[in-house]
Formats: C-alpha cells, sequence, structure tokens
C-alpha cells in the first residue's frame, strides 16, 4: 500500500513538475517578444532576410517560399505572369493601354493617340492567381495602374475599386495617385521591410512578399540565441502562442481587415468577401478559440490548399458526424453530408470585378436565394 | 427654425425647410404658390401656413390612432355631437386658413375631450408656425403624454424646447423623436437632423455632430445652412448659426467647405478650403486641428505636425492630443501615446474617444486592469460606439473573461449590424469607395 502511494507521489510531483515547467516556457516566450505587427515596423528594425531563417527551418522555408504571402509582390524581373503573359492590351474610349515585357523588363503604357506615357513596372502587387496590380513611381509619388492583369480571362481589366469609366485625361487614365498612408499601406501588407513607423517608406530595404520576418519580426536576436546556445524561442515573436481572437481580428486582420477596420470601409458591397477576418467573425461559431481563428485551418508555411474535404477535420474538432451521433436537433450535428462541410457552409461568392470567386469565410446555413449577408 | 419670415422664402427650398423648424414642404410649396400668387393677395407666411396644415395633416394621418372611444360623462351624446360640431368648424376653419378661430375652435374640441390626440397635432403645429412656442410646447408635451411613441410629436416638442432655449430639453425630445422614427416625413426627418446636430455642437460635441451631418452629406444636400453647421463643427465653435460674431462669419463658411468637403471625400475641393484657411488664419485655434484630421487617413506625418502646431496654439487642445495618441498607438509608440492620452482623458473626461485612446494604450502597455477601467468608462459614456465595445472586449479576452468578452464581441456586432443596416437604407446617396 506504502509503495503504491508512493508510487502514485511520485506521479503526481512529476505531473505537477511538467506542468509548472510548460508554464515557465510559455509565459518565457510570452514575456521574451510579447508584441510584432507586420504594419507596425520600429524605424530602427534591421532584418536578416529569409535566406538567414532557411538554414536552419529548411522545410518550412521551401514550402513558405510556394505560398500565396510569399508571392504577394513578384520581383518583376522573375515575373511569371508578366513573363507568361509579353504582350498585354486594353482599350478604354480613346486610351489604349499595353503592358509589354522586353527580356526580363515590363513597362506599363497609355496613349490617347496622340500621346503616350510610359513607365517601367518595378512594382508587381499580388501573385497572379487572381490577378496583379502595378503600383507606379514616378518622381517620388506613386501611381495605382488603372487596369490589372486578371488571371481568369489572361488579359487587363479595371482594377479594383477603380472607377470603370473613361478617364477624363491621359492622366486620369494612368492610374490612381496614392496618398503616403496608401503607398505605405499597400508595400507594407505585399512585402517585407520596406515600411517603418507607420509609413516611412525605405524601397532600398524592401524583400518581396510577406517573408519570415514580416510575421515574426527580425530574426538577428533569434539567430544569435542559436549560435550562442540561448534559448531560442525566446528570441523571435511567435504568433502561434497569441489567442484565437487576438490572432484573427488583430494580428492577421492587420493586412486581411477585421470586424473593427470595416467599420470604417465604405463598401457594403460582396467585395468585403475578401477581408477573411471581418466575414467569419460574423459566424455564429466565431469566439477567442483558436480551433476558430485562422492558423486552425490555414498553415501560413504552406500554399493554401483549395480541396474542400481537407478542412472538414477542422469542421469535426467541434460538430458530428451524422452516424456517431444521428439526433435531431443537435446544434452541432449537419443532417445533410459528412464531408466537404465549406463548400456548403462557406460558398464561394464570386466578385465579378476581380474575375475570381473567393470563399466566404462567414461559416453559416445557406439558404437558397438568400441575399449576400454584409 | 421659426424665425423665418416671408421674406426668406426666395432663398434655396431645402435650406428654408431647415430654417423653417420642421416644415420643410411647407416652404418649397409655399414658393411654388407664391409664384403663382398676385403679389399681395397671400403672404408667404399664409402659404406656409396653410400647408403647415396640409402637412400636419398628413402626418396625423400617418400616424393616427382611431380616436378615443366615449368613456365619461363628457362623452355623453350632447357632448359628443359638441364635439363633432366643435372638431367640423376647426378644420373648416383650418382650411379656411382662419388659424385664430381654429386655435380656439380646437381648443373648444380639447376642452370636451382632452385625451384626442390629433386635436393636440393641430393645435401645437399652428402655434409653432405662428411663433407661439411655448403654447406650441405645451401641446406637443400634451400630445407626446398621451401617444409616448408618436415620434413626430417628439420631434415637435424638441424643435419647441429649441427655440424656448431649452437645449438639454430638446436634445432628448429630439433624439427620441428620432429613434422612434420621423422619417416617413424626410422634410421633418432633415429638420431634426439639422437641429440635432446644432446641439451637439453647442454641447460641444463636435464629432457626433460631424457624423449627423454626414447624413446631409449621403443625400447630397449640401446647403448653406448645411454648410454653415459643417463650419461650426469644423472650427469647434460651440455657437448656434444666430451667435457667431460677424467678423468669423467668412472663416465659418470656409471651413464649413472645407468639412462638407471632407465628409463628400472630394479630397481636392476639401484641401483647396483647408489651404485657404490656413493662409488666411494660420494662428486661430482649431484650423491645424482640422486640417490635420482631414490629412490624417492620407499622410499621418503631415497630420502629426499639423496637431504639434495646434497644440502650440491651444495647449489644452484636448482632441489634438487623443488624435495624436492614436496615431502613435498605430504606430506601436505606447510611452508616447500615453501621456497624450492621459492629458486628454484629464482634460475632457466625458470625452469617450480619449477613454478609448487611453484603455488600448494601456492594454499594450500590459496594464491591463486599468485599461479595462477606462474602456469600461468609455462603453458607460458612448454606449452605442462599436469600437468602445470592440476594444473593451479585447481587453476582457486578455484578463482571461472570457463570457466578458464574448458578450462585448456580441454587442459590437449588433452594433455593427444596426449601423450597415443605416448605411445601407443611407446607400443611394454614398460615395464611391475610394480604396481598392
Amino acid at each position: 500500500m506504502n509503495g503504491f502511494l508512493k508510487q502514485y507521489s511520485l506521479i503526481a510531483v512529476a505531473f505537477v513538475l511538467c506542468l509548472v515547467t510548460f508554464v515557465i516556457v510559455i509565459n518565457a516566450q510570452m514575456t521574451a517578444v510579447q508584441r510584432w505587427n507586420p504594419r507596425r515596423v520600429p524605424a530602427d528594425t534591421v532584418f536578416v532576410g529569409d535566406q538567414a531563417c532557411g538554414e536552419c527551418h529548411k522545410k518550412m522555408f521551401a514550402s513558405h517560399g510556394q505560398s500565396g504571402m510569399a508571392m504577394a509582390m513578384e520581383p518583376v524581373a522573375g515575373s511569371q505572369v508578366l513573363g507568361a503573359n509579353p504582350k498585354l492590351s486594353l482599350r478604354v474610349g480613346p486610351y489604349t493601354y499595353e503592358i509589354k515585357r522586353n527580356g526580363k523588363q515590363s513597362t506599363y503604357s497609355v496613349t490617347d493617340g496622340n500621346e503616350t506615357v510610359t513607365f517601367p513596372i518595378v512594382y508587381a502587387f499580388g501573385q497572379g492567381k487572381m490577378g496583379q496590380t502595378y503600383v507606379l513611381e514616378r518622381e517620388g509619388k506613386f501611381y495605382e495602374s488603372l487596369v490589372s492583369f486578371y488571371n481568369e480571362p489572361k488579359s487587363l481589366d479595371f482594377t479594383i475599386g477603380a472607377p470603370r469609366g473613361v478617364p477624363t485625361s491621359l492622366t486620369a487614365a494612368i492610374g490612381r495617385l496614392l496618398s503616403p498612408n496608401e503607398v505605405a499601406s499597400c508595400f507594407s501588407c505585399h512585402s517585407t521591410g520596406a515600411v517603418v513607423t507607420g509609413s516611412q517608406l525605405r524601397l532600398d530595404k524592401l524583400a518581396h512578399g510577406v517573408r519570415c520576418e514580416a510575421c515574426h519580426g527580425p530574426g538577428g536576436r533569434h539567430i544569435a540565441a542559436v549560435k550562442e546556445g540561448d534559448t531560442p524561442s525566446k528570441s523571435i515573436f511567435n504568433p502561434g502562442l497569441l489567442g484565437g481572437d487576438e490572432l484573427t481580428q488583430h494580428f492577421c486582420a492587420s493586412c486581411h481587415r477585421g470586424a473593427e477596420e470595416f467599420s470604417s470601409l465604405q463598401s457594403l458591397e460582396l467585395n468585403n468577401v475578401r477581408f477573411q477576418p471581418y466575414r467569419i467573425f460574423h459566424s455564429k461559431c466565431y469566439s477567442d478559440d483558436r480551433n476558430i481563428s485562422c492558423t486552425a485551418c490555414h498553415n501560413p508555411h504552406e500554399p493554401l490548399r483549395e480541396e474542400p474535404g481537407y478542412y472538414d477535420k477542422r469542421c469535426l474538432e467541434c460538430h458530428s458526424l451524422r452516424d456517431k451521433k444521428a439526433k435531431a436537433g443537435d446544434g452541432n450535428f449537419c443532417p445533410v453530408a459528412d464531408k466537404n462541410c465549406t463548400s456548403c457552409h462557406m460558398p464561394k461568392i464570386e466578385m465579378k470585378a476581380a474575375h475570381f470567386k473567393f470563399t466566404d469565410h462567414y461559416i453559416r446555413i445557406v439558404r437558397p436565394g438568400e441575399k449576400y449577408p454584409n | 427654425m421659426p424665425t423665418s419670415k416671408p421674406n426668406n422664402h426666395n432663398r434655396n427650398c431645402a435650406d428654408a425647410t431647415l430654417e423653417c423648424g420642421g416644415l420643410a414642404p411647407l416652404c418649397y410649396r409655399s414658393r411654388r404658390l407664391e409664384a403663382k400668387a398676385a403679389p399681395g393677395r397671400r403672404t408667404p407666411k399664409w402659404c406656409l401656413i396653410v400647408l403647415l396644415l396640409i402637412c400636419s395633416a398628413t402626418i396625423v394621418a400617418q400616424t393616427r390612432k382611431p380616436r378615443p372611444k366615449p368613456q365619461t360623462p363628457q362623452t355623453q351624446p350632447t357632448a359628443e355631437a359638441d364635439f363633432a360640431r366643435f372638431v367640423k368648424l376647426a378644420d373648416d376653419a383650418r382650411v379656411a386658413e382662419r388659424f385664430d378661430d381654429a386655435i380656439s375652435l380646437y381648443g373648444q374640441a380639447l376642452k370636451i375631450k382632452p385625451k384626442w390626440p390629433d386635436g393636440w397635432w393641430y393645435i401645437g403645429a399652428i402655434f409653432y408656425q405662428r411663433d407661439l412656442y411655448p403654447d406650441a410646447q405645451n401641446a406637443f408635451q400634451n400630445l407626446v403624454a398621451l401617444e409616448p411613441e408618436r415620434g413626430p410629436a417628439w420631434a415637435m416638442l424638441g424643435l419647441c424646447q429649441f427655440q424656448t432655449n431649452e437645449f438639454e430639453r430638446a436634445a432628448i425630445s429630439l433624439e427620441r423623436g428620432r429613434s422612434l422614427g420621423v422619417s416617413d416625413n424626410s422634410e421633418l426627418a432633415n429638420v431634426v437632423r439639422y437641429h440635432i446636430a446644432l446641439l451637439y455642437v453647442r454641447f460641444d460635441y463636435f464629432e457626433n455632430a460631424y457624423e449627423v451631418l454626414n447624413e446631409f452629406v449621403r443625400m447630397g444636400q449640401e446647403t448653406p445652412k448645411v454648410v454653415e453647421a459643417f463650419g461650426l463643427t469644423i472650427l469647434r465653435m460651440p455657437f448656434l448659426p444666430k451667435e457667431v460674431p460677424s467678423d468669423q462669419r467668412e472663416k465659418l463658411l470656409i471651413a464649413g467647405q472645407a468639412g462638407y468637403h471632407m465628409a463628400a471625400r472630394r479630397l481636392e475641393q476639401a484641401r483647396a478650403a483647408f489651404d485657404m484657411l490656413l493662409t488666411r488664419y494660420p494662428n486661430d485655434p482649431n484650423i491645424h486641428y482640422a486640417f490635420g484630421v482631414f490629412m490624417l487617413p492620407q499622410d499621418a506625418d503631415l497630420a502629426m505636425n499639423e496637431f504639434k502646431r495646434e497644440l502650440q496654439i491651444s495647449p489644452a487642445h484636448y482632441a489634438a492630443m487623443a488624435q495624436m495618441a492614436f496615431e502613435y498607438l498605430k504606430r506601436d509608440q505606447f510611452n508616447d501615446a500615453l501621456p497624450l492620452a492621459e492629458k486628454a482623458v484629464q482634460l475632457a473626461p466625458k470625452l469617450y474617444a480619449a477613454r478609448n485612446v487611453l484603455g488600448r494604450v494601456l492594454l499594450e502597455l500590459g496594464q491591463v486592469d486599468r485599461s479595462i477601467k477606462e474602456l469600461e468608462e468609455g462603453v458607460k459614456l458612448a454606449p452605442s460606439s462599436p469600437e468602445m465595445h470592440f476594444a473593451l472586449a479585447r481587453a476582457y479576452t486578455r484578463a482571461g473573461r472570457k463570457e466578458e468578452a464574448a458578450r462585448e464581441r456580441q454587442t459590437f456586432k449588433k452594433l455593427q449590424d444596426e449601423y450597415n443596416q443605416k448605411r445601407q437604407l443611407d446607400k443611394s446617396g454614398d460615395p464611391p469607395e475610394q480604396k481598392p
């Protein structure tokens, strides 16, 4: 009896020790680098570049390189979109647009028949899955191209949000002059290291796309800690430790737009289907639970998974299958199907202006013929 | 407002509507009648009153409840017959524009049946139009006592209280009228909206006034009165339009244009108006602040410089402090944000935006309990502000108070849905989206 008690006590002590250690480790990680926001980069930040990260995190580095976030901005020299579509043109009233490839360079030009303006394309925003928009620069001013490339028709069309009429002048036909805040906004979400302290540009430091340090913060201390044999996790920010709501509505939403930011937007059209944190916030099952946060379904280090079945296991963390719990009236139970939950409950919504169907992250029972819920 | 006199009626119609204190179609129709009538045969004032009554009758018809059935000795057959006779004579007098007679006859009818709501409406409307505001106020007070859910009655009561300088009461009555609904009568809704904006201005709630005035922008009503109200808001002058010193009027109108263009997102025109203000009045208070607010979504660095300049001119400008604190918060410069937010709260403890920014800054600095205290105070000050609930939800989450966080998130959703529904109703007047 005594032996049994002794053994039992030892197990209990070991368990408590493990728990304490776990809490200390988690706490240490949280207190080490508590804060990082991809769009609030301090002025003195020095990024080491993701090649340095890839030296240790080989697998993640390789898979992340294929992800949509990593390709949120394409280097023009190696642009797959511009390379595969060497000559694109569009006519809008008296204006003719042309995007031409010449070796590893591309140009964007507009002519009204008498006069032509040509810009070298330096910044190509978007991976091309849906499309690609160009930010043009002249004399320190930045313009969002009036027309963009769209993948589905493999052609040019008006950029989303641009007025879809005939421009009033050749200058207006180029595109929209961006305010300093807008320029900062574009570059801070589509590239890494180009924007500091809110809106200061430092394009010489730009790395294309959302790279490791965009989400994890500067890696210098982390690498030094590894070399010195210190606890590496203490010296790098890990968004994976954030709570579900903090992650979805504050961290990921800093670019993907969350519920609070949406309040200030003007559009109530289905354009907002693009803003996944905002959409999911309205789902009945949304909470602070990490099971309903962005990373519950999406691994940011990998390309997006498109097959609906892939996400079933996430739904089934909370919901039941028919054969397991075939009880009518059970809120957790889907009476219609056992698989491909997202195909019904997260319908694809076509945004005509984008020539693309977006997955609506507002998880719900979709009624036939119902109006798109804003 | 009833300061409106016949000679005012050659102004812009919508503007006259606002000034007439309630009854826009009156002014509009009266202008048409004026044009048709031979000079001197019928004054615009008379036209106004006729149309007031037409309008009143319409409103009454829209909101009319069955007339009360006889219940007391007064409603015995003779009294009932007398009542019917007085009502008929009063209606005839009203239609014939014999308003003194109409008042007397409606009064007789109301002596027999003091719980006749429409009688109070008619008599109140006639008093109001004749600038007899205390009498009109009594009539509408009786009406809302009988029918407390009748929005237009509260609205008219509020307009009377506004005219008798009972501004706090007026604000309560007008808001109540608005929340119960006056939108069946868009002209009355506009007048109520305008007066609510003026009251917000007078009470120093300039941000609220701006929000209310924005509704005119969405409807495309760029009238001189609306522009003037925008001017008061932009310059943060807690005056009624008639109280503005004459030497300030030019500045007020330029600021009003700037404010209207800003709300309408006509950025170039707004910038031109602000440039004119800054050139002509570079050292006047509130102008750098207003320009900073305008520039903040476009060029935050420039806006911050304007706020700093404003604080040199007006060292106690709590709104500039709160704006700067928000911007520092956005930039993760929490230690720069904190003293500004604290000072803003100290100077304006009732300003929910100051509580909001202080609470958010404290949360980022890990002072969760203090943050929650500030945010809870902010929610008390602005229970219908979605962002207050959103911020409080985040603070509760951080404190591990899950149920309270979930509750605040739900409130945020509910308020945001209501706001979206309202925006959808107004959507036809919305300017195009500017962000891609």
